[in-house]
């Protein structure tokens, strides 16, 4: 009898360690999240990693938080990503090859848009139909740059007309080149003129915007395959409601992310 | 085919021929890339300037390493005479000596080049009617305002200096005056006067302290002493490289090599674009390298955080320091 009570026991105790383990899922590895956002996170990389492990472990979930800072490297990462984090010119080239899901965009000031603009000297007689006979300045995105200069801001009426572009790593140079005379244009995205425009308004006078692309939705969230993502989502869209969500939207230069499927 | 249609026909082709720009199709133009030696400074070049003529399939860039030797560069330069370069691109003094002289004598012609990382090319007479180049300065202006970024309260700026860059110092005096900023110039004669120069600095006097690339003033002993003093005092350094800044400098100012490149890249284009060589001058480099130490910028209590947007790198630590 005691033998049978102690078998009884042990199945029991082996069934509910059974049960314990099938009610808590399956052991989940981090989820790797490449993020390619190259005019607002700048050079300080560990702080916005660090930024992220501190968010996303104060949320319980494992984030493989990886910030990449060319866009062929990224490209090249692609295939070990589940979730991305790119401009929305990069969601357009990327498409094809990948079956990317838009989940949500980010906000900056209450807008989900930007525009690209080019700026010239006030009084210059470029036009975006005579642009390839000046130097041009921008920040470059590896190997492809006249490529997305074109489907970001030009029409058809320059396409494949070559242009004669100064790539630099960053925005402030581009504004810098044509602000004192280096180049007679500057490509440049409206949050990083509006950022500098904060730090030294000087550096904007005398130019003026010669074209302006049609708003482009802001750095987006995609998922790489459809299905349930509705966990990855929620760390997101509440992203503003916690200090370390702030902490990380403040690193990223965004304000929040909000809900948006269609692109 | 009638007599009119033929002369329509060459006067189509002869105008088509008339307008061509200088550009071929099919890889006839080729540009020669001479680099003095193979060093970080020239290959970042190479690698920009390649990038940005990558989407020119009619121009096919080939690129040489002369290896300090002017033999070598003779003996490279041979294989070139059948079919002579359009342009070069030199980089470093060697190669644009071996441009400017080595390629007529061996030849037989002047081919246009562009010059970069060339310290003394107005020493050297490198600046031609068939030659330009871009300076190996980053241009003062781009310091001031860079610095601005990070310390939007900078409104006396510090400099020890000697007579070998007091040009560069007055410019940078004009151009801060523009920007409501002054400078606390302190110049010296010798290495041996930089501590005197610092003691005439006071902490209370400047809101930082610019180190520029000045021989004199820049041993390893004085940049020891400023650090030093910049660190008891809480004065932000300003200084010209990376190894500064991982040594205890707040931010570094210097030249992108990669954006060097590129620009070099555009001023061939210009050139084989049909613009006049002698009217393409020696221009300053675009862009900057902009590098930040995070350590030294919580021991400042400065905000680097919100400036980082506008650099290319953060450093983390400070070397040599406890």
């Amino acid at each position: 009898m005691n033998r049978s009570l102690k078998t009884l026991k042990n199945i029991s105790l082996i069934f509910l360690v059974l049960l314990f383990l099938l009610a808590s899922g399956p052991v989940r590895a981090a989820r790797n999240l490449y993020v390619y956002e190259p005019y607002t996170i700048g050079a300080d990389v560990a702080g916005l990693i660090n930024s992220a492990e501190n968010y996303f472990s104060s949320r319980g979930t494992e984030v493989n938080f990886q910030p990449v800072a060319n866009f062929d490297q990224f490209k090249q990462l692609l295939s070990e990503a589940e979730y991305v984090v790119m401009p929305v010119w990069a969601y357009y080239n990327l498409r094809e090859k990948f079956s990317l899901v838009p989940l949500s965009t980010a906000s900056v000031e209450g807008e989900k848009t930007k525009t690209w603009k080019l700026l010239a000297p006030e009084g210059s007689k470029i036009t975006v139909n005579n642009l390839h006979k000046y130097d041009l300045a921008m920040m470059k995105f590896g190997t492809k740059t006249g490529k997305i200069l074109e489907d970001i801001l030009l029409s058809a009426d320059v396409s494949g007309i070559q242009l004669n572009i100064v790539n630099v790593s960053k925005p402030l140079d581009a504004l810098m080149a044509v602000k004192f005379g280096q180049v007679e244009a500057a490509i440049i995205n409206s949050m990083s003129l509006k950022f500098i425009k904060k730090k030294q308004p000087n550096l904007v006078e005398g130019l003026q915007v010669v074209k302006e692309s049609s708003p482009l939705l802001q750095t987006s969230l995609f998922a790489k395959n459809s299905g349930q993502h509705k966990q990855i989502e929620d760390l997101f869209l509440q992203m503003d409601e916690s200090s370390s969500g702030r902490a990380l939207l403040e690193r990223l230069n965004f304000d929040s992310w909000v809900i948006n499927r269609e692109f | 085919m009638s007599f009119n249609c033929k002369k329509i026909a060459g006067i189509v082709v002869f105008f088509i021929l008339l307008t061509l720009p200088v550009l071929a199709a099919g890889g006839d133009t080729t540009v020669l890339v001479l680099q003095s030696e193979d060093v970080l400074a020239f290959r970042q070049p190479v690698e920009g300037f390649k990038e940005s003529l990558a989407s020119r399939p009619e121009i096919k860039v080939e690129v040489k390493n002369i290896q300090g030797s002017l033999d070598r560069a003779t003996s490279l330069l041979k294989g070139y005479r059948e079919e002579p370069p359009d342009v070069i691109y030199a980089l470093g003094a060697q190669a644009a000596y071996v441009a400017k002289k080595t390629v007529p004598e061996v030849l037989g012609k002047q081919i246009p080049y562009v010059f970069s990382s060339v310290l003394d090319w107005k020493e050297y007479g490198f600046k031609t009617s068939y030659s330009a180049g871009i300076k190996a300065q980053v241009p003062v202006r781009a310091v001031l305002v860079q610095s601005r970024m990070v310390l939007p309260a900078l409104r006396r700026l510090g400099v020890i200096y000697s007579s070998d860059s007091r040009q560069r110092i007055n410019k940078a005096q004009k151009i801060a005056k523009g920007m409501g900023m002054k400078i606390n110039k302190a110049e010296v004669d010798a290495s041996g006067e930089v501590e005197t120069a610092l003691g005439s600095l006071s902490p209370d006097n400047i809101d930082a302290l610019w180190l520029p690339a000045d021989p004199v003033v820049v041993t390893a002993e004085n940049f020891q002493q400023i650090r030093d003093w910049a660190w008891e005092n809480n004065v932000p350094l300003i200084v010209y490289s990376e190894s500064f800044v991982r040594a205890g400098g707040l931010i570094s100012v210097s030249i992108n090599y990669n954006t060097v490149g590129s620009q070099a890249a555009s001023l061939v284009l210009d050139i084989l674009g049909g613009k006049p060589v002698a009217e393409v001058e020696v221009v300053e480099p675009i862009g900057t390298e902009f590098l930040g130490n995070s350590a030294v910028a919580r021991k400042l209590q400065v905000d680097l955080k919100s400036s980082s947007q506008f650099m290319d790198r953060l450093i983390e630590e400070v070397e040599g320091l406890e």
